[in-house]
């Protein structure tokens, strides 16, 4: 016999109450196997993600590949997930990870003297460097290229992204010091070409 | 004191390009974002100091550009990939004992998580189910549950309308109706955790990000 559910109807789509859950919440949901709850982190953390991938890769399809493997790596992985970091700080670290090790693949950072031109570099995938003034971006994103993998890391991690040194440690993988460390490096790297074309 | 234990053998530029002529460590300076006392005038400090306002200038320009959404087909891709590896759970056993019907405990957690939701202000998080004279820990997925009373776990976000002690109590009665009206499991312990406290319902709530 079927008893009819206290409940009603199911909620309409658009407005889930869902929506509006904290992080936490939805990440537990999405640990004991809810993919509904999961498809509401992907869709809320997606766009800054995807920016991350694409200042560190500089390269749309292979940013929105590491996005993709990403999550796909965190759905398997939150049944270990123990909830000691946030799901944001934790996806930064995961696709942090992945985008380092594309980076370590490619060939070593180049000398300045070696850069490409401005016209080789993907624009439309450096929607971060932007600016007003186009030259100032096309140089600073030719800047970023004279970087090591872990400096880009730590210093878009932490100025375009504003994340904590604590945070991005556990991101790159690397400690507090040496995070502090890979950002000046990168600081005095990017205010060098700055100052040839001031 | 200088700031160079971290070894970054790729690191471009001399290592002595860190002290300014001025005797000034650049990572200190920087770090700081003021010169010493003593360096208040120092043209060497103020200009390196000049050189890093200027890149946040360009960092801070650069970032009025508002992110463009990740395209909803990425979203579309991801989930895609996700639906065919979902973990169902154990498999819990449903009506009466010589019965052999059961129901993942992921659908059983829908139901429960739904019903608690009905209630205003209550939103449901995690939702376990085990054997209730059992250890607690994590069936293996797949497995059948003895065919014994369970024991739910459920964790809740309320908002400030709610105390937690109500909450707590009429989530439970909902629940347990849910579980017998509606699944037909028998749940003979319901323990419910606060988790979270969000915002009133048609508040911005902090925690959501975009």
């Amino acid at each position: 016999m079927e008893t009819p559910g206290p409940a009603g109807p199911e909620p309409h789509r658009a407005a889930h109450p869902l929506e509006q859950a904290p992080d936490g919440l939805l990440a537990g949901r999405a640990t004991d196997g809810d993919d509904t709850a999961f498809e509401i982190l992907v869709r809320r953390h997606g766009g800054r993600l995807l920016a991350l991938a694409t200042r560190l890769l500089d390269n749309t399809t292979e940013a929105e590949d590491a996005v993709q493997e990403s999550f796909v790596a965190a759905w398997r992985r939150l049944p270990d997930f123990r909830g000691d970091a946030e799901f944001g700080t934790w996806m930064y670290r995961i696709v942090t990870n992945r985008c380092l090790n594309v980076l370590r693949a490619r060939r070593p950072t180049q000398p300045l003297d070696g850069l490409p031109e401005p016209a080789a570099l993907d624009h439309q995938s450096s929607p971060a460097l932007l600016a007003e003034s186009r030259a100032s971006s096309e140089a600073l994103a030719r800047a970023l290229h004279t970087l090591t993998p872990e400096q880009r890391a730590c210093w878009v991690l932490r100025e375009l992204h504003g994340l904590g040194y604590e945070d991005i440690a556990s991101a790159v993988g690397i400690g507090e010091p040496a995070v502090r460390g890979r950002i000046h490096r990168a600081r005095r790297a990017l205010t060098e070409v700055m100052q040839a074309w001031r | 004191m200088a700031m160079t234990p971290d070894p970054d053998p790729q690191a471009p530029g001399a290592p002595d390009a860190d002290t300014l002529p001025c005797g000034t460590d650049l990572a200190d300076l920087w770090e700081h974002g003021e010169p010493q006392p003593d360096h208040r005038t120092c043209p060497h400090c103020r200009r390196a100091l000049a050189d890093l306002d200027q890149l946040h200038d360009l960092i801070g320009t650069a970032l009025t550009q508002p992110e463009p959404p990740a395209p909803p087909s990425l979203a579309d891709r991801i989930m895609e990939t996700v639906r065919t590896e979902l973990r169902p759970g154990p498999l819990l056993p449903l009506g009466r004992p010589e019965d052999d019907d059961w129901i993942t405990e992921s659908a059983a957690a829908r139901v429960l998580r739904h019903a608690a939701e009905t209630l205003p202000g209550i939103l449901a998080g995690r939702c376990h189910l085990r054997p209730a004279d059992g250890t607690g820990e994590r069936p293996l997925p797949g497995t059948r549950l003895p065919r014994r009373p369970l024991a739910l776990h459920l964790d809740i976000a309320i908002t400030t309308d709610w105390t937690t002690q109500d909450a707590a109590r009429a989530v439970r009665r909902r629940v347990a109706r849910a579980g017998t009206d509606e699944l037909g499991v028998t749940i003979e312990r319901i323990d419910v955790t606060v988790a979270d406290v969000i915002a009133p319902t048609g508040e911005p709530n902090g925690s959501s990000n975009q």
